[in-house]
């Protein structure tokens, strides 16, 4: 198994980890892992996370937008100052994205400083 | 250098997903939190509609609810314990959010979860000192173990479900203003009554009555009656009159003296109200009783209404009451239906507090200084520091209002909310639950406190009847409809009306009890009270239909309930358009003139004559009281439509129809004119004035005034003044009609709503559309839980 598929792996379980266990946060303890156990550089790591936990993200809300859903995402868009339901699934995702992406830039930071030293 | 930026990038995005932010007066939600699939909205959107669990476990309770396809529990308990825990539950279960939000609202404690906007709301509320008024409840409470076992039951019923959610399974309003559910107690069942108080009895027009007494002087009386020629009184005319209780003389009015008040208070929505009636077997088509109530509130989203049914070896009561508060309010049993509407007796007055100094720490009374008693507030502010208010309590109660720039006077309100009874409204209604007759409701009748309400009554066995029920304070002719001297003890109330002799009647000769919110009685009624801001129409419109037809039936009763002729408009326009030339009818105003001319005075939603009606009348209204142009903070009361009318058609050229902005001296009618011309520029200016509906614009908001949580431009007839008495923002909260015959009970009833409380749920707002329309639901009356027809669940409640 190459590294990069290694990666995907357990970014894809990151991801859907974070998606059952009730902690906001738990996409950024699961990318700090990712960044903090897996080789690789930055850059990919970043981007491998990052995709990974938006289209899962994307897809789970979907998902509940499809399973009855539809009415209060309609309602949080209009919060939201929108009326596409799909714009509140983007934003949604990329917050997903995003906090695990900063787990996984500080996991790999903080290894590099220790193996610095 | 690069990594101590990727760092800080990423910090200061956990900070900021993980906070929430305040930008101007708008609260954003801890974003990260919020949008998170696990514990945000997502997990309220995933699980909107889940069917719960069949099976729950609790000590010492068991029971089934049976969810009819409304989402209505029906609850089968063998005691009232079991029976009102389960209500607890389920009240929770649909309506936790709000239920915890109107109880920090009644408490005064908006601003912690809202922000600096809410201070002056909670400032006002704790100025009030409805804490207080629910507190003494709750003293009460625990000295009557009837009461008490009941209360609490429900109260650990609603505890019961917050302890058994986690945070990811909290309402979405909780995670969208980021607070958490706080625990239930009868304390909070009590403030939530207090609120409902406040609605009914806790605004009033003093201060305006006062200034428009000093500026109208000798012609007040005149235009100010307090019954006018239109006033069909709830009790009728005639109706003999226990024997006297109390002197009826007039009081010296002090109210020159008193001088203006710069001061904006909170007053109500005009013409609010409610309808009831209950019409006797011999004016029915089946021969049975038929009681119908239409309460109108401000509507809101979630509905403050919930609908359920109990049902208890003892009784099967059905109906509809507040999430918050145990029992039903308004419905029906095996024997017998009521309904309320307010009977708008004044149990709130103001008086003058003069102060010896800037202090404010003594104030006179009777020809001493006497100290005040400060009570330090601190309100609680989210984002920002927190307020402290000092409430100075004196002999009168707590002074709301104070002339900040001078503090040489403030004015301190005796509310009968801060008075001690022995009656409590929750024994009025869990007796009302389970009367059987009329004996029962009297005495049910008499346990009511406040605010005073009129509970019309029907029974199986044919009575009809109806009782003003609530405290009456004892009161000298005039006294309370100004503002008075708070430095004399004698000013104050003199005791209190024996409640067995409040006003009511029973199986009158007419065939029919009613009330529409006018006033209780004639003026022959031994002792004095006056009324809030009531008008007369709907219950004169509500008086004439009983009257003229003979044989009623539920459908009958439905039209009635949605009626929507105004007798305002039909006495109003014959005069405005008299006061039409000829040449102006055929030219000009051609199109308006011929729309109103054949139109039936009905608000109907898709016609555009109530539309013209109501822009003329409002201007010509304004224009008649041009004189009392608000100056300043002064604010005056205005004469009601119905005396304006009779003063334009019988004295059309005195003095008040005189516009101020012009140099000659007009009449009534031609100010109906020159209202005319300003209609029909307004009209030339507004291509968009399509129908009644489109300008009416009417809404259903959330509690937090989120609009994508409200229903708006809904599309209804009717208006106030009405009996289908629904404005822009409040209506017919709850239509009920209840045919009780000798072998079955029939019952209909809508509210526009849904009974859950969830943004997002399909009972939501359901029942806005059908509600709308004038659309009933049929009430499920079931005395033993169902198996044959259709249901949507059954949950067991075992120990």
């Amino acid at each position: 198994m190459s590294t990069t598929t290694k990666f995907l792996s357990g970014a894809v379980l990151s991801a859907l980890l974070g998606l059952v266990i009730p902690y906001w946060f738990m996409p950024f303890i699961s990318g700090l892992c990712l960044g903090v156990f897996f080789n690789g550089t930055l850059g990919r790591k970043l981007i491998l996370t990052f995709a990974v936990h938006w289209l899962i993200c994307t897809v789970f809300c979907w998902f509940i937008h499809a399973q009855g859903g539809s009415d209060l995402i309609q309602r949080i868009a209009g919060v939201f100052g929108s009326q596409y339901p799909w714009l509140i699934i983007f934003i949604s995702s990329v917050f997903y994205g995003f906090t695990a992406s900063s787990g996984t830039i500080i996991g790999h930071v903080s290894v590099q400083w220790f193996t610095k030293k | 250098m690069r990594s101590i930026i990727l760092f800080a990038i990423c910090f200061v995005w956990l900070w900021f997903a993980g906070n929430s932010w305040t930008i101007g007066e708008t609260s954003i939600p801890p974003l990260g939190k919020f949008l998170s699939p696990s514990e945000g909205f997502w997990w309220n959107a995933l699980s909107v509609d889940d069917p719960l669990q069949d099976e729950l476990k609790f000590d010492g309770v068991e029971g089934e609810v049976v969810l009819d396809e409304r989402k209505v529990p029906h609850i089968f308990c063998s005691s009232d314990h079991d029976a009102y825990f389960i209500q607890g539950y389920m009240h929770a279960m649909h309506r936790l959010w709000q239920m915890d939000f109107s109880a920090l609202a009644a408490e005064g404690r908006i601003s912690e979860i809202i922000g600096p906007k809410a201070i002056e709301f909670d400032r006002n509320k704790r100025r009030k000192g409805l804490f207080l008024a629910a507190r003494m409840n709750v003293e009460h409470w625990q000295k009557d173990s009837f009461l008490l076992s009941r209360i609490q039951a429900y109260v650990n019923g609603v505890n019961a479900y917050i302890h058994s959610i986690s945070p990811k399974q909290w309402p979405v309003e909780y995670k969208l203003l980021n607070h958490r559910p706080e625990p239930w107690s009868l304390y909070r069942t009590a403030l939530f009554h207090k609120s409902m108080a406040e609605i009914l009895c806790g605004r009033d027009k003093d201060i305006e009555m006062t200034h428009s007494k000093i500026f109208f002087k000798h012609d007040f009386n005149f235009l100010f009656p307090e019954v006018d020629s239109l006033t069909d009184p709830v009790i009728p005319k005639g109706t003999p009159w226990p024997r006297a209780e109390f002197s009826k003389e007039e009081v010296l009015q002090d109210t020159l003296g008193i001088g203006f008040f710069p001061f904006t208070m909170e007053t109500g929505v005009s013409g609010l109200g409610s309808n009831n009636w209950a019409v006797h077997p011999s004016k029915t088509k089946n021969g049975h009783a038929i009681l119908c109530n239409d309460p109108h509130l401000s509507l809101t989203l979630p509905s403050i209404w919930y609908e359920q049914q109990i049902n208890t070896p003892e009784y099967s009561v059905y109906g509809v009451g507040f999430p918050g508060v145990p029992g039903i309010v308004i419905g029906f049993n095996e024997q017998i239906a009521w309904g309320v509407t307010n009977a708008g007796w004044d149990v709130l007055d103001w008086y003058k507090i003069e102060w010896q100094d800037a202090t404010m720490k003594k104030y006179k009374l009777d020809g001493q200084w006497v100290d005040t008693n400060v009570r330090l507030d601190t309100i609680l502010v989210r984002g920002r520091q927190a307020v402290v208010d000092s409430v100075r309590m004196t002999h009168w109660g707590p002074v709301v209002y104070t002339d900040t720039a001078h503090r040489k006077f403030g004015l301190a309100m005796h509310w009968i909310l801060h008075d001690a009874y022995e009656q409590q409204e929750f024994r009025a209604f869990l007796s009302l639950n389970r009367a059987k007759n009329y004996e029962d409701y009297r005495y049910a009748c008499t346990q009511f406190p406040y605010p005073a309400q009129n509970f019309a009554y029907a029974s199986r066995t044919g009575d009809i009847a109806l009782t003003v029920s609530g405290n009456m304070p004892l009161k000298k002719n005039q006294e309370g409809r100004f503002v008075r001297d708070g430095s004399d003890r004698n000013n104050g109330w003199h005791g209190w009306l024996d409640p067995m002799l409040n006003p009511a009647h029973k199986n009158p000769a007419r065939g029919f009890v009613s009330s529409a919110n006018q006033r209780s009685t004639d003026v022959d009624f031994p002792v004095y009270f006056n009324d809030g801001d009531f008008r007369s129409y709907r219950g004169a419109m509500v008086n004439t239909f009983l009257s003229k037809q003979k044989e009623w039936d539920v459908d009958a009763m439905k039209n009635l309930q949605y009626n929507s002729f105004s007798l305002k408009a039909a006495t109003c326009l014959p005069f405005l358009m008299s006061s039409i030339d000829s040449i102006k009818r055929a030219t000009s105003g051609k199109l308006v003139w011929e729309t109103l001319s054949q139109w039936n005075h009905h608000y109907d939603s898709a016609s555009v004559a109530p539309v013209y009606f109501e822009l003329w009348f409002d201007q010509f209204y304004r224009m008649v009281w041009d004189e009392l142009k608000t100056n300043g903070s002064i604010t005056y009361a205005l004469p009601n439509e119905w005396s304006t009318m009779e003063l334009a058609d019988s004295i059309p050229d005195h003095i008040y129809f005189d516009f101020q902005a012009t140099n000659v001296k007009e009449t009534s009618r031609q100010i109906a004119a020159m209202a005319f011309d300003s209609v029909l520029q307004y009209i030339e200016k507004h291509a968009d004035l399509k129908d009644w509906a489109h300008y009416k614009n009417a809404e259903i908001v959330h509690l937090t005034r989120i609009p994508a949580f409200g229903r708006y431009g809904i599309r209804t007839s009717g208006n106030e003044d009405i009996i289908n008495a629904h404005a822009k923002t409040f209506g017919p909260s709850w239509r009920m009609i209840v045919e009780l015959g000798k072998d079955s009970i029939v019952a209909y009833g809508i509210y526009p709503g849904g009974q859950s409380g969830a943004p997002g749920s399909s009972y939501y707002d359901h029942m806005v559309e059908p509600w709308s329309k004038g659309q009933y639901n049929r009430l499920h009356f079931w005395t033993s839980p169902p198996s044959s027809v259709p249901f949507m669940q059954k949950i067991f409640f075992k120990p």
